[in-house]
């Protein structure tokens, strides 16, 4: 089954965040590894929570995100620019601060 | 260097002030993203894979210390700790956030820099020769004709909409150390019989997925035309030039469709129909730009050669002399080049403690001037050689003496994956693994000049289609791998690159270029460049065995 998480920017830092969703409350979290992970039909309505939050001026850019769910709520993405999105530079000085 | 006056100071002053009340409307919701956007770009302001990017211009290259010092302070304030020089003599930072980004462009409009221009569908930032007022064999200073363009450029109304960016680099000397032939205008200063100053003009040379070197067309242009030319050269693509389609935008696909001729009498009827009088640089408007840019004082030495008694006895030193020492217009001066390469480094990146002690040594040693290669190093251009040693030394205590410029561990990398939302794969990683496979500073002597550049996507920021031995990163079904090209250049007859073969995985991009390197040192006359090498053998002899090794490895 396909999966996905949902991911923005956030407008006033620009850093990358990521839709967690716990019954009918949601948020936007830094971290990866607590993003919620939804298969085709949460991501057209989490998708939809994004584009509200981005009118909102909270978020730019939402767009959901493919990725392959490990069954206990984590996941991995499956290509080399959205892991290195999610886990930033994977060198250099942004890796001493 | 060029300085503010009261007009440049009220303008960026009021830029600022802008920007900030455009913030903040932003982030009250006043203005969607949408209408947002144009305005962050118009100040420098990207999106990136992970957070805002400014990129700050450097005219042409020069800094101040005082400048390099606010530079440090804004990595220190807001970002986390270091910057990026581009290929463009421009500096990026990774991490600025938006409501933070207008406290940044006033710390800039302090030192008299801005954000302007340096992205959207204008004349970017003017490039030049890193050595420009220095090297012994410049017709020329560019830096005062590069100033006039700025300020020409900067907010020309008829060229704030361009059908795409337009970048423009000029060159003063014999050696072009500037790419000219890879810009949308080239220009070359030289004489003409008489002895008048004037350019060569090319147009239509670019990178990107289309790579095309600029043709001439213009042999002598006076120099007092200069604003005019250009001017009629950008209304002519202003006007034809592609708005349909991003990818063939540019003015190298204009120029490629007319064909170079055509596209000159174009130009040519434009400038003729002009004002060409009101439009010319008269002798006291270029004398009042070239004021900015008059030498230093420059000390009467005697000595002839200072360094070379101590180089007999210091090993390291005679090696640093060797590669990153240039020699300079004025006697027993010097122009050094501090390689932000080598030993793990990301290539072009800087700390904030780089910068500043590099503003310091400046100080002491180089009239408080430095300036940005678009090969992504930092040169101190006026040292007195009796001064060399103890610069050496200091560089040497905070790790800036690497003796490798120009080697294969000089690596051109745009920031790729690592930070840039348009790369399809990383480059600094393969810097670093090639980097790695060439430790050995007596080896990197041996093979001598070697240009080795990497780009993260077919957009060509890395100028992997001019290097000796080009990378590009791909995409291919979410994996990155890799393409290399032989016999690229972006000097004096220059050349595009031929691509050597199937791509590669990361791990073993490092291994392919050590055997294209074996091919060279086993193969060259003495005195052979790689580029000449390549050129008499053809491609074919490195694929040998470069993919014949890799044959052997996997079996
Ligand atoms: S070449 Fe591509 S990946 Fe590299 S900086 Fe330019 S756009 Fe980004």
């Amino acid at each position: 089954m396909e999966h996905y998480v949902i991911s923005a920017n956030s407008l006033r830092s620009g850093a990358v965040v990521w839709l967690r969703v716990v019954g009918d409350a949601f948020g936007w979290t830094e971290a990866a590894a607590t993003a919620s992970v939804g298969d085709a039909a949460q991501r057209d309505a989490w998708l939809a929570i994004a584009e509200a939050e981005a009118r909102q001026n909270r978020v730019v850019a939402p767009y959901a995100v493919d990725v392959v769910a490990d069954g206990a709520g984590g996941f991995t993405h499956t290509s080399t620019r959205e892991s290195v999105r999610a886990g930033g530079p994977t060198v250099g000085n942004a890796l001493a601060r | 260097m060029y300085r503010y006056d009261q007009l440049d100071r009220t303008f960026v002053a009021e830029r600022v002030r802008q920007f900030r009340d455009q913030v903040a409307r932003r982030l009250d919701g006043r203005l969607t993203e949408d209408e947002f956007k144009p305005l962050r770009l118009q100040n420098g302001l990207y999106l990136q894979l992970h957070a805002y990017m400014l990129r700050v211009a450097i005219p042409y290259g020069v800094l101040s210390s005082r400048q390099l010092r606010a530079l440090a302070a804004i990595a220190r304030t807001y970002d986390k700790g270091y910057g990026h020089y581009t290929t463009r003599q421009n500096i990026q930072f990774n991490w600025i956030r938006l409501d933070q980004a207008a406290d940044v462009l006033a710390a800039l409009a302090e030192v008299e820099m801005h954000a302007i221009q340096t992205s959207g569908n204008c004349v970017r930032n003017v490039t030049t020769d890193h050595l420009a007022g220095i090297a012994p064999d410049e017709i020329a200073d560019p830096r005062p004709y590069c100033e006039l363009l700025r300020q020409w450029s900067t907010l020309h109304p008829e060229f704030s909409f361009l059908p795409r960016k337009f970048k423009i680099a000029v060159t003063g000397a014999e050696a072009d150390r500037a790419a000219i032939a890879v810009h949308d205008i080239g220009l070359r200063l030289v004489l003409d019989a008489a002895g008048a100053v004037g350019f060569e003009v090319l147009v239509g040379g670019g990178l990107g997925r289309t790579p095309i070197l600029g043709s001439v067309i213009r042999r002598f242009l006076p120099a007092s035309d200069l604003l005019g030319y250009v001017e009629a050269i950008l209304r002519v693509y202003n006007r034809y030039g592609r708005r349909d389609n991003i990818y063939k935008a540019r003015i190298k696909i204009l120029v490629k469709a007319l064909g170079a001729e055509a596209f000159g009498r174009a130009v040519e009827a434009e400038w003729q129909a002009m004002d060409r009088d009101g439009m010319a640089i008269d002798a006291g408007m270029l004398d009042r730009v070239a004021t900015h840019f008059a030498p230093p004082a420059y000390a009467e030495l005697a000595d002839a050669a200072p360094e070379r008694a101590q180089a007999m006895r210091e090993p390291a030193f005679a090696r640093w002399l060797a590669r990153n020492v240039l020699p300079h217009r004025v006697p027993c001066y010097r122009a050094v080049m501090i390689a932000l390469k080598g030993g793990g480094a990301v290539p072009g990146d800087a700390t904030a403690e780089t910068m500043e002690r590099v503003a310091d040594l400046a100080e002491l040693f180089s009239f408080g001037e430095i300036r940005v290669t678009h090969t992504q190093n930092l040169v101190l251009g006026h040292v007195a050689a009796h001064d060399l040693a103890a610069l050496w030394h200091a560089l040497r205590v905070a790790g800036l003496a690497n003796p490798v410029v120009g080697t294969v561990t000089d690596i051109i990398a745009c920031p790729g994956l690592d930070y840039c939302a348009l790369a399809t794969a990383r480059a600094i990683p393969i810097a670093q693994a090639i980097d790695a496979a060439f430790a050995d500073v007596a080896e990197l002597h041996d093979i001598g000049d070697l240009r080795i550049n990497i780009s993260g996507c077919i957009n060509s920021c890395g100028h992997h289609h001019v290097g000796d031995i080009g990378i590009l990163g791909v995409d291919k079904r979410g994996q990155e791998v890799y393409q290399l090209t032989l016999g690229g250049s972006s000097a004096d007859e220059a050349s595009l690159g031929t691509i050597l073969g199937p791509s590669l995985p990361p791990d073993q991009v490092a291994g392919a270029v050590r055997r294209v390197v074996d091919v060279y040192m086993e193969r060259r006359e003495p005195g052979e460049s790689f580029l000449a090498l390549v050129r008499r053998l053809g491609v074919d002899a490195f694929k040998a065995r470069v993919y014949g090794g890799l044959e052997a490895h996997a079996a």
